[in-house]
């Protein structure tokens, strides 16, 4: 009868541990004895009893010490011996020590921060001759199972050395670590480690804040480094104006081409697109960055042809310029979010772009051929400027200037002229603009800004295409009063918009009920209630709006002038009342001025 | 304008330098590529080694001669000379293809299905290293060539069946012996 010989005979071998194992055959009493042997393949050397494993009962042999070629091959065999009974030889399949898989010795954990550090200890101490090939190590693959004892979260990491670290753990959570070793190249029999269970710390943020500053301030450099190189690239120095386009003084003409810009531009206009063109880009871009401007929606009928040209004159302030805005219009001085603001004039008259001397330059490039001069200035080239102003019947867009010179346009507005189209030293250049009260001819006159007139013959008693009927200069603003009717724009700003209303007085225009704009039958000599600004103000948005196309509708001067204050409304409800008292040369002023652009 | 230049150059030295290292990356750890002086041929190791495994015993107890062996000492390929081994190892190849798998029919079905999936990879194996022979980057040298004829000797010795379970029980040794004499790991690989 045969003995069951040993089942499942197998070598589970790890380094410097070749262990071969075997299970009890079939009816074998556990008493059984185990003799083991062991042969190299290939070779012709008989097989060879292993002394520590003859007679044994134990079902495993360490053959490590008969197994150290690391090249070699090697073949075992187990039978039992069951009393009397001896059972056949079971073998194994060959078995090479590169087989075997990784031991780890024993494996040391310490907590650094919110970090665990692992060392593995791969070589039993004190066992030299074995020890990994450099390949065998660079195979090496280490399944870290790590697990959270608090919730007993598990998960798994792989580390190719034999040292490392856990990071980014939960801070003061004990975790149990049990590492598992194995090999990249081949399938090796691995034992996990036993848990090792170690409580993190708290987080180290020191040693954090270093890197993180150093690593801000590199990227702060080269942001600076790069917005340096970007300046460069793009700004310029800034080229001086040509003398061309300076008419007095020193002004910085600023001209903004809206949109299709030519359209109907007459002439000046086109010429004003060049001259735009001719401008520096420092210019240029100082224009673009005065965003004081607002463009005013262009009127829904096409009346105005493309988009108004604004020009904005900002000529260096003059000294006395000063004297003539009071402090409250310059602080009265509402931002004209609406519709427009006038560019930040020091209160330098407006410049014509065309050094225009005569009242002919009707065809000046400028729309508004507004030329805001110091009430001081002189009276002639304000004179020209405004004749400039009156005379330029075809175009559309005039600026009306507003009367306090204060700032925005810079436009000074100087005794009113009644004639038509006769600035008086306004100098607004508002071709046909109704003379605003001319109260702005004083030095205290204060320079609103300008308010763009619908397209429309701002001549002088020449009807706005929709038949806003401007009378001229002198216009029958003449009821407009002083300076009442003239808006008090903060010329502090220049304002970008189509087209320039010059603003009447606050009060005046409050008192014309928005309503009833046809109906000029205003008593501009009266002075506005200033309660009635306030009730422009609310609409004014959408008037501001409509300031253009409104100038459209037949309207009296005096009422354009009004509508005027619709651009201004959000500036006239902030301005103060203190202005709306200045003194009011009605008919004269507002015959010379009645401008939107006065000067 | 040379900001520009240097905006466009540097992702695409980016680009590059990624590329070649992905390209690097493909193969697993378990894929080494081995280099055969200019001749590259990836082999996919574990998966050879893991397909082996499941077999091993099953094939290995096939094979009753134990002192024989066809392919280890003495006759071993250990000694083969570095600019050799592309040659003896295309030989091998050839070898196993040839006259190894297709002598192994089993009667289990499991069997055969794992020789099937390693005799596929030696196929492609066995392709790219013809290629590189062809380029003439594979040169034999007279050590190599007494070293292949001994091997197909000991095969010879024996009867075919017999053999080729023989032959195909020490396939270990030749993976061992690629692994060994190819150490040193390609860069980027994981």
């Amino acid at each position: 009868e045969g003995l069951a010989s040993p089942q499942h005979v197998r070598f589970t071998a790890e380094l410097a541990r070749h262990l071969l194992r075997w299970e009890p055959g079939h009816g074998c009493p556990s008493n059984a004895s185990y003799d083991v042997e062991l042969k190299v393949y290939g070779s012709t050397i008989p097989w060879i009893a292993i002394p520590e494993c003859t007679n044994t009962s134990e079902l495993s042999c360490d053959l490590t010490h008969y197994t150290l070629n690391p090249e070699g091959r090697y073949l075992a065999q187990v039978k039992a011996v069951c009393e009397n009974f001896t059972s056949s030889w079971q073998r194994t399949s060959t078995f090479s020590p590169q087989e075997a898989g990784l031991f780890l010795a024993g494996q040391s954990l310490s907590v650094v921060g919110n970090s665990i550090q692992v060392r593995l200890q791969l070589l039993l101490p004190g066992n030299i001759t074995l020890e990994y090939s450099d390949f065998q190590k660079e195979m090496a693959r280490y399944h870290v199972y790590v697990r959270r004892t608090q919730d007993n979260h598990t998960f798994t990491l792989v580390k190719k050395s034999a040292e490392f670290t856990i990071s980014r753990l939960f801070e003061v959570t004990e975790y149990c670590l049990s590492v598992e070793p194995t090999m990249a190249n081949r399938p090796v029999p691995s034992t996990r480690s036993d848990e090792q269970c170690v409580t993190t710390g708290h987080r180290d943020r020191s040693a954090e804040i270093l890197p993180g500053i150093l690593s801000s301030c590199i990227i702060l450099l080269l942001l600076g480094l790069l917005g340096a190189l970007l300046a460069h690239i793009y700004i310029r120095k800034p080229v001086r104006t040509p003398s061309v386009l300076v008419r007095q003084g020193q002004c910085h003409a600023t001209l903004w081409g809206q949109g299709k810009g030519a359209g109907s531009g007459s002439a000046g206009r086109g010429r004003q697109d060049g001259s735009f063109s001719s401008f520096s880009p420092s210019q240029k871009s100082f224009m673009k960055q005065s965003s004081l401007w607002v463009e005013h929606e262009p009127p829904s009928s096409g009346s105005l042809d493309a988009d108004p040209i604004q020009q904005l004159f900002l000529c260096q302030k003059e000294p006395w310029l000063d004297s003539s805005p009071d402090s409250s219009t310059s602080t009265a001085q509402p931002p004209l979010e609406q519709g427009w603001k006038l560019p930040a004039w020091p209160k330098d008259q407006l410049c014509l772009l065309e050094p225009t001397g005569s009242r002919d330059s009707s065809g000046t490039s400028t729309d508004s051929g507004i030329c805001l001069h110091i009430p001081s200035s002189s009276s002639s080239s304000s004179s020209s400027s405004s004749s400039l102003s009156c005379s330029e019947g075809p175009k559309p867009q005039g600026y009306r200037q507003q009367l306090p010179t204060a700032e925005d346009s810079g436009v000074g507005l100087e005794n009113p002229c009644p004639a038509p189209g006769c600035s008086s030293g306004s100098g607004n250049a508002s071709p046909g603009e109704p003379g605003l009260p001319p109260a702005t001819s004083q030095e205290d006159v204060e320079f609103r800004g300008y308010l763009q007139q619908s397209k429309g013959t701002v001549g002088p008693e020449q009807p706005l295409d929709k038949g806003l009927s401007l009378s001229g200069c002198a216009g029958s603003v003449q009821g407009l009063g002083s300076t009442d009717t003239v808006l008090d724009m903060e010329s502090s700003e220049l304002a970008v918009s189509k087209g320039y209303l010059k603003q009447s007085s606050p009060e005046h225009l409050l008192t014309q009920h928005l309503a009833p704009w046809a109906a000029p039958a205003w008593d501009f000599s009266s002075r506005p209630q200033a309660p009635t600004l306030l009730s422009w103000a609310a609409p004014g948005a959408p008037l501001t709006s409509k300031a253009s196309p409104d100038l459209k509708t037949p309207f009296d001067l005096n009422i354009f002038d009004n509508t005027a204050f619709l651009g201004t409304l959000p500036l006239v409800s902030s301005l103060s009342s203190s202005w709306i008292t200045p003194p009011i040369n009605p008919l004269s002023q507002l015959s010379g001025d009645s401008k939107d652009s006065r000067l | 304008v040379s900001q520009a230049a240097a905006m466009r150059g540097s992702p695409l030295f980016l680009c590059l330098f990624s590329v070649s290292c992905w390209v690097n990356l493909m193969p697993t750890a378990g894929d080494k590529i081995f280099h055969f002086g200019t001749c590259r041929v990836s082999v996919s190791m574990a998966e050879i080694r893991a397909g082996f495994a499941a077999i091993k015993a099953n094939i290995q107890s096939r094979d009753p001669i134990r002192t024989l062996s066809i392919l280890s000492h003495p006759h071993s390929l250990h000694k083969v000379k570095s600019s050799d081994r592309c040659c003896i190892t295309h030989q091998l190849f050839t070898f196993y293809v040839d006259k190894v798998f297709k002598h192994c029919r089993t009667e289990d079905s499991f069997v055969n299905r794992k020789i099937s999936s390693i005799a596929n990879s030696f196929l492609s194996v066995r392709r790219k290293l013809g290629q590189c022979r062809e380029q003439n980057n594979c040169v034999c040298g007279e050590e190599s060539t007494e070293k292949f004829k001994q091997i197909l000797a000991n095969y010879e010795g024996l009867n075919v069946t017999s053999a080729a379970m023989k032959s195909l029980g020490e396939l270990d040794i030749l993976l061992d012996w690629m692994e060994k004499s190819h150490a040193g790991t390609p860069a980027c690989q994981g």
